[in-house]
């Protein structure tokens, strides 16, 4: 074994165990959403904003799919200047929008995927639609923080590398009664280990157009 | 029953057809109902002592394809095939088999943008009392939207026709072709979303034209008609007699989302109609079932 591979081994080792230390020693903050009457909320987005300086965003690319005649995911967190590619994968046209203030835009009658991602450079919350299909309804949560999460099936969601300190956390759902604002509260987080932190939401009904067919009444055909 | 033979098999060629069409991207539509109707005056008579009520089992299916032509505007072409079978006056009992095609156009983007719909079907009625069988064909121009979350708006004007293949005549003074018929609907509806599953709606709709009804021999109802001819689905002294009159038609109803596919509904509907001379007539209808859509 020569003298550069050696080297080489050796530096690749160092970062690894950098990684690994810098990693034992971020927090993680647990989220637990349930609604009013206590049962866990999918979908519901947990945002943590530090107080002090905001660490640089590190903005990805992202995929909101149509399959069977919806949007999935239904909801999708994401960091601001995060560009979303829009997949149709039914075998039929879909004609997505968004009247968003935060993004306005429209994707006209495609099959396939769009050669070009949106791209969500502001923060705030987009809903998007199907102009064909008026069911399918998404939203689009853009986090102006690199940490953001959407709680799954059991209301959970955990966030991981969190350097220690004072954060603002909030909750928002797309059914959220009242602002998210009113979700705010303020959490400490050491430089290592976990804190768990609890919502308990006040959902409204869910009162999109209803997708099972209605008799007299012929949906979009 | 060859002749709805033909038809279905027309109906079956058409969509095929539609759905293979260079360049078309088609989707596959399926609609199928079943359930019970229960009518309180079934032959629609202004007599009480010729009302007749029965309960029916009602099933309709239709399939075909729809597609996209732009941005704004679906067509679609579906065979439908449907029946009634009654309980007692099976006379009624029949098949329809038809075809029905329509466009529909929303005038601007989102949930709530306006839209309008053309349609048109024909449909090929088989009675077991043969003096009902016959074509029937409908045009219809509807317009409707969403306010707010909860409601949608619709309205709409119809046109249908009734054509039967006999005119049996029985009386030397009026022509026999009481089955063929024709009106204009004019009609409004509200749907409220009561909960995420639970739907209510509301509907009224005026009708002006021929109406065919049932009675026993009854000379102040046939001075007022324009067509007589026998009946023997309500009775073996029956005879149908078609009049000009005004129907106004009130309906609530109900439908509860079982699945993103599937709803249970039930409805309630008051008809009330006026012909010339006093010949009025109210029918109330009752309908429970299940409604399938893919």
């Amino acid at each position: 074994m020569n003298a550069p591979i050696v080297r080489r081994l050796a530096v690749v080792a160092l970062g690894a165990l950098a990684l690994v230390a810098a990693r034992a020693e971020a927090g993680e903050l647990h989220a637990v959403v349930k609604d009013q009457q206590g049962a866990p909320v999918a979908e519901a987005v947990v945002v943590l904003v530090p107080r002090g300086a905001t660490p640089a965003l590190r903005p990805g690319r992202e995929t909101v799919d149509q399959i069977d005649k919806e949007f999935v995911p239904h909801v999708k967190a994401l960091v601001a200047g995060s560009s979303v590619f829009f997949p149709n994968k039914d075998n039929i046209r879909h004609h997505v929008y968004s009247f968003s203030p935060v993004k306005t835009f429209e994707l006209p009658l495609y099959v396939g995927t769009p050669a070009k991602p949106v791209v969500f450079d502001r923060a705030g919350i987009v809903t998007i639609g199907c102009n064909i299909h008026d069911w399918m309804i998404g939203h689009i949560y853009v986090a102006e923080t690199p940490y953001v999460g959407t709680t799954d099936k059991d209301g959970k969601v955990t966030l991981e590398g969190l350097p220690g300190g004072g954060y603002t956390a909030r909750v928002w759902h797309p059914r959220l009664e009242g602002a998210e604002q009113a979700t705010s509260r303020p959490l400490a987080l050491e430089a290592s280990g976990a804190v768990t932190a609890a919502w308990q939401l006040t959902l409204r009904p869910e009162l999109r157009p209803r997708r099972a067919p209605v008799p007299g009444a012929r949906g979009y055909r | 029953m060859g002749t709805s033979l033909k038809t279905a098999a027309v109906a079956v060629v058409a969509a095929c057809l539609l759905g293979h069409a260079p360049g078309v991207s088609a989707e596959w539509l399926l609609d199928a109902e079943t359930g019970l109707v229960y009518e309180s005056n079934v032959g629609l008579s202004p007599l009480r002592r010729d009302v007749k009520g029965d309960v029916a089992a009602s099933t309709a299916v239709s399939a075909g394809v729809g597609t996209q032509l732009d941005d704004h505007t679906f067509a679609s072409l579906t065979a439908d095939v449907g029946g009634q079978a009654y309980g007692e006056l099976d006379g009624l009992d029949h098949v329809a088999i038809g075809l029905t095609g329509a466009i529909r156009r929303k005038l601007g983007l989102g949930a709530s943008a306006p839209w309008v719909r053309l349609s048109g079907s024909g449909a090929r009625l088989d009675y077991e009392d043969d003096v009902r069988t016959g074509w029937r064909y409908r045009f219809a121009v509807d317009v409707g939207g969403r306010v707010g979350e909860r409601w949608a708006l619709r309205g709409g004007w119809a046109f249908e026709e009734r054509r039967a293949d006999h005119a049996r005549v029985v009386s030397s003074r009026l022509p026999g072709d009481a089955f063929d018929v024709q009106g204009h609907t004019f009609s409004a509806r509200a749907d409220v979303a009561a909960t995420e599953r639970l739907s209510l709606f509301g509907g009224y709709a005026v009708r002006t034209g021929d109406v065919v009804a049932s009675t026993r021999r009854d000379p102040a109802i046939f001075v007022a008609s324009t067509a007589l001819t026998r009946d023997r689905a309500l009775g073996p002294d029956f005879v149908a007699y078609r009049v000009d009159a005004l129907v106004h038609a009130l309906t609530l109803g109900l439908s509860v989302a079982v699945t993103d596919r599937l709803s249970l509904n039930a409805s309630y509907e008051r008809l009330q109609g006026f012909a010339k001379r006093g010949i009025d007539y109210g029918n109330d209808v009752v309908r429970a079932g299940l409604l399938f859509t893919y």
